[in-house]
């Protein structure tokens, strides 16, 4: 686990990260046997985010999960003991997908007290053993005792359910993959408390880094946000004005913390005020705390913190109080689907909800102007006109997470390759 | 095309006629059910013969379903007031039952007057 680094005056974040000044490769992003590659050695290998406990929070609520790039529907539930449960959506009688709605390739989630394949009825209760057997007669031998959904390693983190798919299981632990940094990083903020969820998804013609790499420096802000927010041209402004304050890399795991900006910011406090109906937003009590990973150098002007775990997940925690994920879900190399979720707490009065429900509206809005970019540089890098790309100081976070994608597939092939020699 | 394809498909009517349906009893049919959702009041109208989740989707209510034969209880509800018949149950216990709670998909109101929470 690396330490937390701290930049020294006058030098820049690449150097202080020990990272090369050399233009980077984003072959990774256009290339289809790479994409290929990296499902292989990353998601088929690495913990997966794939929802918050709170839409599972009593026994027979369910929700599934679609991993597309790895074939792979899950479903989770609460069984009647209260225990998360997390199987592959499928039944073992004849391989049916178990639960879906109206269309079998889609996410759904629901409350029930059984889940029934729609082929031939079999029943299997919310702890995964057969409940329902029609035709029990025709069954041979003792092979309808063994019928149980196939369980997936799961682990959860204040709330975040990951999974595991590892061939053979995982390699290491969730704790040990989140870091000791990061595990009780974020005490003291209550995630469940913030249940007011708001949920968006898109999909684009784009790989998935492309949006991981969106999201990993700030100061695009200037251009692509220019308006609705009217933010000044970047050269109206102080130098390094829209520079992050603070980037930590933590193992596989990235960080930074971006000052408040007068004009770009989320606050519902400011939409509470402007509208007539209700008085000056005053925090609930205890919702004014950010956890100590979320601002580790105790920025007095803190605006934001981003958090980008790997592979594909990021936590963002916003002024006041409140939070987003983001998962950039790989579905081929050229394709993605973006899923954001806003987290508040849950409003008091009407006028909150109001507030919240604008603020959630901008953050879209501004969601999907980095998104609408994608395609065209998608495009644009597909074009190859250039070998690669002159990342500035400020992108140093994109150059650690291609480097870092770049040594896992290396890594992992390598692996292999020893495997295979050493069973020969 | 399309015109041509349609002009292609066997029209064989008599077939439909032979399996006609049978006229749903309506002695004790609702007109309306009342249908509540997070604190909202939906008043559907009803058609004899139709299934609570069917006059869910007809007017466009959120309501939850999976097998829809009876076995997972995806789309249980709370009856208020009024009575229904489930035509299959295999998932809720007769307590479940007795509480009010009935599946969606498979109930057919049997009382002139219907109320049912969604949530």
């Amino acid at each position: 686990m690396n330490e937390v680094i701290r930049r020294a005056p006058n030098l820049k974040w690449t150097d202080e990260f020990h990272l090369s000044h050399d233009r980077v490769s984003l072959e990774d992003t256009i290339s289809p046997s790479f994409f290929a590659r990296e499902t292989e050695a990353i998601f088929q290998r690495s913990w997966l985010y794939i929802g918050r406990v709170e839409r599972v929070a009593s026994p027979g609520a369910y929700f599934t999960k679609e991993l597309e790039s790895l074939k792979t529907s899950l479903l989770v539930t609460r069984d009647k003991e209260n225990n998360l449960r997390v199987f592959h959506n499928v039944c073992p009688h004849r391989g049916n997908k178990l639960v879906w709605d109206t269309y079998a390739d889609r996410e759904t989630a629901g409350r029930c007290k059984r889940f029934a394949c729609k082929f031939h009825g079999i029943g299997f209760g919310l702890d995964g053993d057969v409940e329902r057997l029609p035709d029990a007669i025709a069954w041979l031998d003792d092979q309808a005792r063994d019928l149980h959904l196939a369980e997936v390693p799961f682990g959860v983190w204040y709330g975040f359910i990951f999974v595991n798919l590892t061939p053979g299981g995982p390699k290491q632990s969730l704790r040990e993959f989140i870091g000791d940094e990061y595990w009780t990083g974020f005490d003291n903020f209550d995630f469940s408390a913030r249940s007011e969820n708001y949920s968006f998804q898109a999909n684009a013609d784009a790989n998935w880094k492309a949006l991981m790499d969106g999201f990993s420096e700030v100061y695009h802000g200037a251009t692509t946000h220019k308006l609705p927010f009217a933010i000044p041209p970047i050269e109206e402004m102080a130098p390094g004005a829209t520079h992050l304050v603070d980037i930590a890399i933590r193992d596989h795991h990235r960080y930074y913390l971006a000052a408040r900006h007068p004009r770009f910011n989320f606050d519902y406090e400011r939409e509470t005020n402007a509208l007539a109906t209700g008085p000056r937003y005053e925090f609930p009590e205890g919702f004014d705390v950010l956890p100590r990973a979320a601002n580790p150098v105790g920025f007095p002007n803190w605006g934001t913190s981003s958090h980008m775990f790997w592979p594909n997940l990021y936590i963002q925690f916003y002024y006041p109080g409140w939070y987003v994920t983001y998962v950039m879900q790989p579905l081929a190399y050229n394709k993605m689907r973006f899923e954001l979720n806003i987290y508040m707490p849950k409003p008091r009065k009407f006028s909150e909800m109001l507030a919240q429900k604008s603020c959630a509206l901008q953050f879209v809005e501004a969601g999907l102007q980095d998104f609408s970019l994608l395609e065209a540089q998608q495009l644009g890098l597909e074009a190859r006109a250039f070998e690669n790309y002159p990342f500035t100081d400020q992108e140093v976070c994109l150059r650690d997470f291609h480097e870092k994608i770049q040594a896992a597939v290396t890594a992992h092939e390598r692996e292999r390759r020893e495997a295979e020699h050493s069973r020969a | 095309m399309r015109i041509a394809v349609l002009a292609r498909l066997p029209m064989d009517l008599t077939n439909l006629q032979e399996r006609s349906i049978a006229k749903p009893d309506t002695t004790n049919t609702p007109s309306v059910v009342i249908m509540h959702l997070n604190g909202r009041k939906h008043i559907l109208k009803y058609f004899a013969g139709e299934t609570l989740l069917e006059t869910a989707r007809r007017g466009q209510l959120p309501l939850g379903s999976g097998c829809e034969r009876g076995d997972c209880g995806a789309c249980m509800v709370s009856i208020i007031a009024g009575c229904v018949r489930m035509r299959a149950n295999t998932v809720l216990s007769d307590e479940d039952v007795r509480s009010g709670i009935t599946l969606a998909c498979q109930s057919i109101p049997t009382s002139s007057e219907l109320e049912i929470d969604l949530s």
